[in-house]
Order: structure tokens, then sequence, then C-alpha cells
């Protein structure tokens, strides 16, 4: 049966760190910076990690092979995996938008720490 | 110079195997080679070496797995049936760990767990037919070995449940 976009939400943490690193082709530690300047140091991967996260993500054609040697394999998003990436995107917002207005009457002060 | 230690780690200790290895090369001994409970070390300078093992019985090319690793500051020492020994200087490798999130953590505590509990039902089935065509007075004898092994796989599973449950209570990303 075909899967539907919707069936690979939520994607983890690292998961939807690696789709939009790979906007453009990556290959390995190109990924684990851009991932990492991504997200102001928060995300550093580690290579278990990635090699499990790139392999699973090939396999379910989010992501494809591009122009790399033997050894050092460069990924791009696939048009499926662009599809996912937005998915999540929306679904994410989705959740912040209709949230915000409670959380700000929450009165917390970490909401004007973190400016927004 | 080359040395071989012998040394016994079971299947739920490698974070202590790490650690032993690691104090090894402290002393100048660096980690060349695994056979069976044995360890070929080669003598050379004091280093501080981070050493970390990965389990992974399929890959559809272990150059670009290796090439990941090393792209990570990781140098790949060896492996033996599944298990991959690498090593790294902290101020060198991107990340002090080979996983750095939770899931991925427990994926591979989850691939030992599956091998494990394969080797467990390929014991049990080999040993049941001698159950019934051995004579019981050397059935005993016969049946030792595998009871022993079949205690350690169960031990090991146990344990290695033990710790996913333990992953999966920390903390992490």
């Amino acid at each position: 049966m075909q899967k539907r976009v919707e069936d690979y939400l939520p994607l983890t943490h690292t998961t939807f760190y690696i789709l939009l690193a790979l906007v453009t082709p990556l290959h390995g530690y190109g990924i684990m910076q851009k991932v990492e300047e991504m997200s102001d140091g928060e995300v550093r991967l580690g290579p278990g990690t990635l090699y499990g996260a790139l392999s699973k993500l090939e396999k379910q054609q989010l992501i494809e092979k591009v122009n790399g040697g033997e050894r050092r394999k460069n990924y791009v998003l696939t048009v499926l995996g662009k599809k996912v990436v937005k998915r999540e995107y929306n679904r994410l917002k989705r959740l912040v938008v209709n949230s915000n207005a409670i959380i700000r009457n929450l009165g917390d002060g970490e909401f004007e720490q973190k400016g927004f | 110079m080359n040395k071989r230690v012998f040394k016994l780690f079971f299947v739920w200790q490698d974070e202590s195997e790490e650690q032993w290895l690691s104090s090894m090369a402290e002393k100048g001994w660096i980690f060349k080679k695994y056979m069976l409970f044995y360890y070929i070390f080669e003598k050379k300078s004091p280093a501080n070496y981070l050493y970390k093992l990965d389990y992974r019985t399929n890959y559809s090319n272990f150059k670009s797995y290796q090439a990941l690793f090393e792209e990570a500051g990781w140098k790949y020492v060896t492996s033996y049936l599944g298990w991959h020994y690498f090593r790294g200087k902290k101020a060198e490798v991107f990340t002090e760990e080979l996983y750095s999130d939770q899931d991925s953590l427990i994926g591979k505590y989850r691939r030992v767990l599956q091998t494990l509990l394969t080797v467990l039902l390929a014991i049990l089935v080999l040993n049941i037919p001698p159950l019934f065509y051995v004579p019981k007075h050397i059935q005993w004898y016969l049946l030792l070995l595998p009871v022993l092994s079949i205690i350690l796989f169960v031990l090991a599973i146990i344990l290695i449940q033990k710790k996913i449950k333990r992953v999966s209570e920390t903390k992490m990303l």
C-alpha cells in the first residue's frame, strides 16, 4: 500500500534537522556541521545516529544519493522528502500558533527571554 | 612489540570494555584486534584515546559506514561478529558518543537483542532432537554445554533489556 505523507510524521528532532540540512546535497560531515549550525549548537549528531538515520531515510525514499564516490556519499532530499519536511513544519507551526495565546496568558517570564 | 591479553567481557559490558581499552592506551598499549577473548595490543607511546563500540550487522556498504565515522573524527580499529571498534581523541571527535539521541542508542541495543534471540532460538532448536535419541545416562553430559549457554543467553537478554530501559529513562535529545 502506498504510504501517505502523514504516515512519516511526527519526525524526531534528529530526523527533522537532517531533512532540513539536505535541501542541498551534503555528505556525512557536512550534515553534522549544518545541523549544529541550524540548531545553534544544540544538536550535535553522533556518527552512529547519523548513519542509522541516513540508511532509514534512504530506505523510506525521503532522501537519495547523488554524485558521490564509493566512500563519501552525498545525499539530497527527494520530492517525497520535501513534502514530508514541509508537512512536519506546518504541523509544528499549527501547534505553536494554536497554543500561542494560551501560553502568553500563562505569564511565564521565559516567553520574553527567548525573544518571542 | 605486540602483546596478547586474555580478558572476558560479556555482551552487556560494552561500556566497561570501552573504558578498559582507554586505560590500556594510557599505558601505551594500543588496541589492534580482538579474537575470541583475546585482545591484541601494540606497544606505542601512551595516548588518551576514547574507545567506542558500535553494533551493526547489515549495511549497504561497509566502506561508507567507516568513512562517515572517520569524518566525525573516529578511527576504525577492527570488527568482531558485528561489533565495530572505533577510537578517537577527545579534542578531535565531533561528539564523544557515537549516538546522540535516545532512539538511535536504543536501536543499537535492539539490534544486539535481536541477535541474542536468534542465537538462543537456534540453540534451543538444535538441542531438542538429542533429547529424544540419546540414551538417558549420557544425556546429562551432552546437555551440560547447551544448558549453560542457554542460561548465559537468557541472562544476556535480560541485562540488555534492562539497559534499553535505563537508556529510555535517561534524558537525552
